[in-house]
């Protein structure tokens, strides 16, 4: 049914003015009910479920319909066969048999295979070895044109070459302006990571820098701790981003480790007048030469049965969130608040899930930064300090944090 | 405070308000559920004084005189009735319906607002009014010896088919009969009600635009030629005759909106003292369930950024002749929006 996630992303499309399909998914359940569904649908967001489509992608009904649907409804990409290459750089990854493989979306004019080619951004020139398509499977044909997403493999020799929103042109027939691209995911969380045993960090090494190969999103560098040895600062898109690379690097590597808390990345205005990004707490200048802190804000969507309404507020409100508005929608409510980003990475989901039996729902999205009165925390083991422990906190949370830090430690 | 009764006896062809035509109403129940909502919302708010209430629906001369008593004596006691509180309350100009104005009085109503709509019955059958011409007539006397200089009648003009003429011989007469305000409100089409489809299906046709701003226009100028002040867009009064609820909403005032489909706004001190709009639920049955669940028949409340308080400011304000102060703007606005900067 509708949840956080449905009505965060919906409205935001609505917002953009994008043509929306509504498909209901997994009807092979036995507890299936579109009918509800849809009557939840027009209740909560006001959508016509006139020409919702029920499918299951497990057994493959109804998909047929989804693509006629894509095909009738969806509105075509605006593009010029007739005008210069333009290409955007949506993604690009390292296949085992083809070598860089650089996923594209051709917004004007043709691309060929041995066209010559230069990424914007960087200069490079690139001589097209293949033209393909997904089917879902890699097809490889002889050209796309304006409107097409293909992908494209030749002379780039590095993953690191590749731009995310990067501009791809015709060395022939170059054009001036660049495409505005959209912005490459920052990274908003960050933890460290080191491995248990020191001497497994040579493999630790290796392993990060085989998921960043397919996963341009993650960000890391090279760290030191003075407790921890050698490890990695990573930067994360969110808690799941974060969660999903430290499975991986335990599972497929069979790698031990030590994760630091999650923390963000604050400013920092300084009495010199200049302002720093703080992104390892262990960075952080002596504090009489701050002016004043900046921590990230989220906006929050959280959907929950309304008889679970007051405990959520008060978790809300405990973690310092501010409500923007709060709407019912049958039985459940639809809450819209502003929190801190570094109250919700620890524990915030947990604690959501299991105040309302599992049955709210949370989304969230980075709003703006404001001023906030933090301190720096640090964590003694033995007495001393374990710089890769140490943790930017709201005064108000300082104590409490740090004892359920200790706690998490011990176990 | 606005309270919103939300039923009435038969559909008027061009009202999109929200209502619903029933049979058989619960007076009691609507009632116990908008004495309990309303305390709980001055609560809320932690309101001290109120200054004026208003019925409005819907229907509310429908409702049992009782009943309103019951109501704004609720509202006393969870806040101050101010001094000269002006208490409103809306009615059609039916035989059964004025028959109770004696009652109404009593119940502590200082305050009538007729809906007249239109004086001539051919019209009156097109909007789908539930009486003639002539009750509209006696109505007014009526509503003149129960509430000497505090009755006000609305009407309605850019009729399908009205002239100019027909307008301003219309205007004349109504102003021979009222007392000392009048509302004179533009028909407009809203979808879902008949008349739209109606127009919309060509069997019926709305005055030329520029016949209608002539129309508008004349009848200002009528209004002034009798005495009548316009104090805003559309309400006229005589005498410093102003209506003190619906200016507190032009002048941006806080107020709360109780019954299905009210609007509020409201400070809310548990809340960090922001701003809240907040509606309550439309369905009339939903909305005395919730109330009696205790959620106060809100159904959305969102909080005001300051841009949007200002907006509403300039919206509201702009339909009077006063405007807005500079020191008015800047009792919203942080000093990053200060008004000097903003113009």
């Amino acid at each position: 049914g509708v949840e956080a996630q449905t009505l965060a992303n919906t409205y935001k499309a609505i917002e953009n003015n994008h043509e929306i399909i509504l498909v209901l998914n997994k009807i092979d359940l036995p507890a299936a009910d579109p009918d509800r569904i849809k009557r939840q649908i027009e209740d909560v967001i006001g959508l016509d479920t006139e020409n919702a489509i029920e499918i299951s992608a497990k057994t493959g009904k109804g998909i047929d319909n989804v693509l006629e649907a894509i095909v009738k409804i969806l509105p075509s990409p605006k593009g010029e066969i007739k005008e210069h290459l333009k290409v955007m750089l949506v993604d690009s990854w390292y296949d085992k048999y083809l070598g860089v493989v650089i996923l594209i979306r051709v917004i004007d004019g043709v691309l060929k295979k041995g066209m010559n080619i230069k990424m914007m951004s960087t200069n490079s020139e690139y001589i097209i070895e293949r033209v393909g398509i997904f089917t879902p499977k890699k097809i490889v044909i002889d050209e796309l044109s304006a409107g097409d997403v293909g992908f494209i493999t030749g002379s780039i020799k590095q993953v690191s070459d590749c731009n995310v929103g990067d501009t791809i042109i015709d060395v022939k027939n170059p054009i001036e302006k660049a495409l505005p691209g959209f912005k490459p995911s920052k990274p908003v969380i960050f933890c460290g990571i080191y491995p248990t045993d020191a001497s497994n960090y040579p493999i630790l090494r290796d392993s990060i820098a085989k998921l960043k190969l397919n996963d341009s999103s993650l960000q890391y560098e090279p760290d030191t701790s003075k407790a921890l040895g050698f490890g990695f600062r990573c930067g994360f898109l969110g808690m799941l981003h974060l969660e999903i690379i430290q499975e991986r690097l335990e599972r497929e590597f069979d790698l031990d480790l030590v994760t630091t808390a999650p923390s963000v990345i604050y400013k920092l205005y300084m009495r010199s007048g200049k302002m720093m990004e703080l992104h390892n707490p262990a960075d952080m200048p002596d504090p009489t030469h701050i002016e004043y802190m900046e921590e990230p804000w989220v906006k929050a969507t959280i959907m929950v049965p309304d008889e679970y309404l007051g405990v959520v507020i008060s978790l809300c409100t405990d973690k310092r969130g501010k409500q923007e508005e709060l709407t019912y929608v049958g039985s459940r409510v639809m809450l819209i608040y502003k929190l801190p980003l570094n109250e919700i990475v620890f524990d915030f989901y947990e604690k959501l899930k299991s105040c309302s039996k599992g049955y709210a729902s949370c989304d969230w999205e980075l709003d703006t930064y404001q001023r906030g009165d933090l301190v720096k925390m640090n964590i003694l083991i033995n007495g001393l300090s374990v710089d890769a422990l140490s943790l930017l906190i709201h005064k108000s949370k300082a104590e409490t944090r740090g004892r359920e830090i200790c706690e998490h430690l011990k176990e | 405070v606005y309270i919103h009764w939300p039923y009435c006896k038969k559909h008027c062809h061009y009202c999109n308000f929200n209502k619903v035509v029933q049979q058989l109403v619960d007076h009691d129940r609507m009632t116990e559920c908008m004495i309990r909502a309303v305390k709980g919302l001055l609560q809320l708010g932690h309101v001290k004084t109120v200054k004026s209430i208003y019925f409005g629906g819907g229907t509310p001369s429908l409702c049992k005189p009782d009943n309103i008593q019951r109501m704004i004596s609720a509202i006393s006691q969870c806040a101050t009735l101010g001094d000269d509180i002006e208490i409103t309350m809306e009615a059609n100009p039916t035989s059964t319906e004025m028959e109770k104005m004696g009652h109404f009085k009593q119940a502590g109503i200082n305050r009538l607002s007729l809906g007249i709509q239109a004086l001539n019955d051919k019209d009156l059958q097109i909007l789908g009014r539930d009486h003639d011409a002539a009750q509209a007539k006696q109505a007014i006397d009526i509503a003149k010896a129960h509430f000497p200089k505090r009755t006000s009648i609305d009407l309605i003009f850019a009729r399908p088919n009205q002239t100019i003429p027909e307008w301003s011989t219309e205007l004349e007469k109504a102003i021979s009969m009222c007392d000392n305000h009048v509302s004179l409100y533009q028909l407009t089409l809203e979808r879902g009600t008949k008349l739209h489809k109606q127009v919309q299906q060509q069997s019926l046709h709305l005055p030329d635009e520029d016949i209608i701003a002539q129309m508008y226009e004349n009848a200002i100028n009528t209004m002034r030629r009798y005495g009548y002040q316009r104090y805003e867009v559309s309400n006229f009064a005589k005498q410093g005759a102003i209506s003190q609820h619906n200016l507190s909403y032009w002048t941006s005032n806080d107020y709360i909106g109780v019954g299905p489909g009210a609007h509020g706004r409201l400070i809310i001190p548990s809340l960090e003292y922001q701003r809240y709009a907040m509606i309550q639920c439309l369905s009339p049955n939903h909305w005395m369930t919730m109330v009696e669940q205790g959620k106060l028949g809100i159904q959305k409340m969102q909080k005001q950024s300051e841009m949007e308080r200002l907006t509403e400011l300039i919206l509201l304000g702009m339909r009077t002749p006063a405007g807005i102060s500079r020191k008015r703007w800047d009792s919203i606005a942080s000093p990053k929006l200060e008004f000097n900067k903003v113009f």
